[in-house]
């Protein structure tokens, strides 16, 4: 060990975090060393306070600060609709569409045998729990990867007898874009669902 | 198209080495351990990124040194000249990939661009290894003429992963997996499907170029076959052999769950090969061997240049060795004319009847990592 011991252990703390290598985490640490004590302190706080106020909303599993979030609490959103998605960043981006009027429901995760991921590690007790009262569609927004399809066809297994409506996301050609510059396994899953005009 | 000029810096034992190729034959010739691989390696660097055999980027640095570089001139049909640059620093463990000065990135976007055909005895394993190798040899050449079929089979393979994860943990906990098989049974058939559809269309149209490129090598006297056993007899669409997957999958279950991996689909098929009706791995001779494998690269040189509407190099890597003259003539006398060509050999004695060297068929010789005058290398 060439450093101190506390430089060493933010060094390791850093370099636990995803994205983050050795080197990256001992850049960082230099940089912490040298800010002044208030700068510091106020990145401390920042993640303690991350923790502690943040939680997960009862009803969506989104992060929240309050309980129930904001979405699950406003009267505006059409409460017969329930979009679920893998994780909050997911909500995040079908927010900024300001296309969505209806709730959320974040599963957390997506299956994955591979990684220990089960039905049981997803939050699809507290889904069926939710949708005993008025809802009337439930949209399947997983990722397009084959553990968002193996996840979409759990779900809609378990949801249809239930006799609300299930839809999912089309796939197919980004907006705006060439085709041209489309890559070949989109442009293929396009041509298969294509629809009469 | 065509390699015109090839420059090596640092990489394997060429500490600085500088090539003018002819458009036809290159022979590059030098005793054991020389450096001949090398260039053919590469060469395969310029087209493909990355070595035909190494594990790393890291082995094939010149041993003290601290980066690697070739540089080479692509000249297309048309006229084109493309300069390729591969760059590698040993500091930063880092490889940058240049076209006319420009990064390119991803380094798939390169594939078929410069499309090379390479024939080396690390291939030996397709006609004598197990079934796999020749899975390998048929995904790859599919792959490199359907980036549909290259998504399709990349997905198969995590869904098999995933789902032999569901059969094993099932098997030890001793518990029924059926709803979470079956999220991932609907992936199966659909790839599973597409895939061996796939396979079938690839091998019937493949049988007949490599019956031309076999005949090529030894005349008519020797009928070579490719025969393609997937999990069903015979199926006539999609569709149907999805059907046909989908009951076997259904059989299967029980003997599924007993041995905690997935029986059934593209990931357990054969390529059968055969020489007048016998199979090659069971009754082949070596030069049977090596000239099914030569006639199978021929067999993907064809196909790809109907493909990429630009003919691919030819890289062949000590395959005269183990054929007879005959066969070594004719294909010699058969590569110089359809593409450009990187032969390595340890003797100029197989070439020297048939090939007239000129500025079109070149000979190079190379002594420990560098290209010498004939007269300083004694060739036997």
């Amino acid at each position: 060990m060439y450093t101190a011991e506390s430089i060493e252990q933010l060094v390791e703390e850093f370099s636990s975090l995803p994205g983050i290598g050795r080197k990256s985490a001992h850049r960082l640490a230099m940089h912490i060393l040298k800010l002044p004590k208030p700068d510091v302190v106020k990145i401390a706080e920042a993640l303690v306070n991350v923790k502690e106020r943040i939680n997960y909303c009862n009803i969506c599993w989104n992060f929240t600060e309050e309980n129930p979030c904001r979405i699950c609490s406003n009267h505006n959103r059409n409460r017969s609709l329930i979009c679920v998605v893998e994780d909050p960043n997911d909500v995040i981006a079908i927010e900024k569409t300001h296309e969505y009027k209806g709730l959320y429901h974040v599963l957390g995760d997506a299956l994955s045998p591979l990684d220990g991921i089960g039905p049981e590690d997803l939050k699809i007790k507290e889904l069926l729990h939710r949708i005993e009262g008025s809802v009337q569609e439930i949209i399947l927004a997983m990722n397009a990867s084959i553990e968002g399809e193996a996840t979409t066809i759990y779900l809609s297994r378990l949801l249809k007898p239930l006799g609300m409506k299930i839809t999912r996301l089309a796939r197919g050609i980004p907006v705006g874009s060439d085709l041209e510059f489309t890559d070949e396994a989109t442009l293929a899953r396009a041509l298969q669902s294509r629809t009469e005009v | 198209m065509r390699l015109t000029t090839l420059r090596l810096q640092n990489f394997r034992n060429h500490a600085e080495s500088f090539f003018e190729f002819g458009n036809n034959a290159n022979l590059i010739l030098g005793e054991n351990g020389q450096g001949k691989t090398n260039i053919l390696e590469a060469i395969s660097y310029l087209c493909l990124t990355k070595s035909f055999y190494a594990s790393s980027d890291a082995v094939v640095l010149r041993l003290g040194t601290e980066f690697f570089e070739q540089e080479g001139t692509f000249v297309s049909e048309s006229g084109n000249e493309n300069k390729v640059r591969v760059a590698y620093d040993k500091q930063q463990t880092q490889k940058a990939y240049f076209i006319n000065k420009k990064s390119v990135e991803p380094f798939s976007t390169v594939i078929g661009k410069f499309p090379v055909v390479i024939c080396s005895p690390e291939h030996n394993p397709i006609t004598s290894g197990g079934p796999e190798e020749r899975r390998r040899f048929a995904d790859f050449v599919i792959s490199q003429a359907s980036s549909v079929y290259l998504k399709s089979l990349m997905e198969y393979r995590r869904v098999i992963k995933q789902r032999n994860k569901i059969l094993l943990d099932a098997r030890i906990g001793n518990m029924n997996p059926s709803g979470l098989l079956e999220s991932w049974d609907e992936q199966l058939l659909q790839h599973g499907a597409t895939l061996t559809h796939r396979r079938k269309l690839f091998v019937d149209g493949f049988k007949n170029i490599l019956h031309s490129s076999y005949h090529e090598l030894v005349g008519s006297e020797e009928e070579p076959q490719i025969e393609y056993s997937p999990f069903a007899e015979s199926f006539s669409s999609e569709d149907d052999c999805r059907r046909l997957l989908k009951t076997l999958l259904v059989q299967n279950r029980k003997e599924e769950l007993r041995v905690g991996s997935t029986l059934i689909g593209p990931h357990r098929d054969e390529f059968v090969f055969t020489v007048n009706g016998l199979d090659l791995r069971k009754y082949g001779s070596q030069g049977q061997h090596k000239t099914f494998l030569v006639g199978l690269k021929l067999g993907e040189f064809f196909y790809l240049k109907n493909l990429c509407n630009e003919t691919p190099l030819l890289l062949l890597d000590d395959i005269f060795s183990e054929l007879d003259e005959r066969r070594s003539k004719r294909l010699l006398d058969f590569v110089g004319t359809i593409s450009q060509t990187f032969i390595t050999s340890t003797s100029v004695k197989w070439f020297e009847p048939f090939v007239e060297f000129n500025h079109t068929n070149r000979k190079f010789f190379i002594k420990n990592g560098s290209v010498v005058p004939e007269e300083e290398v004694i060739v036997a």
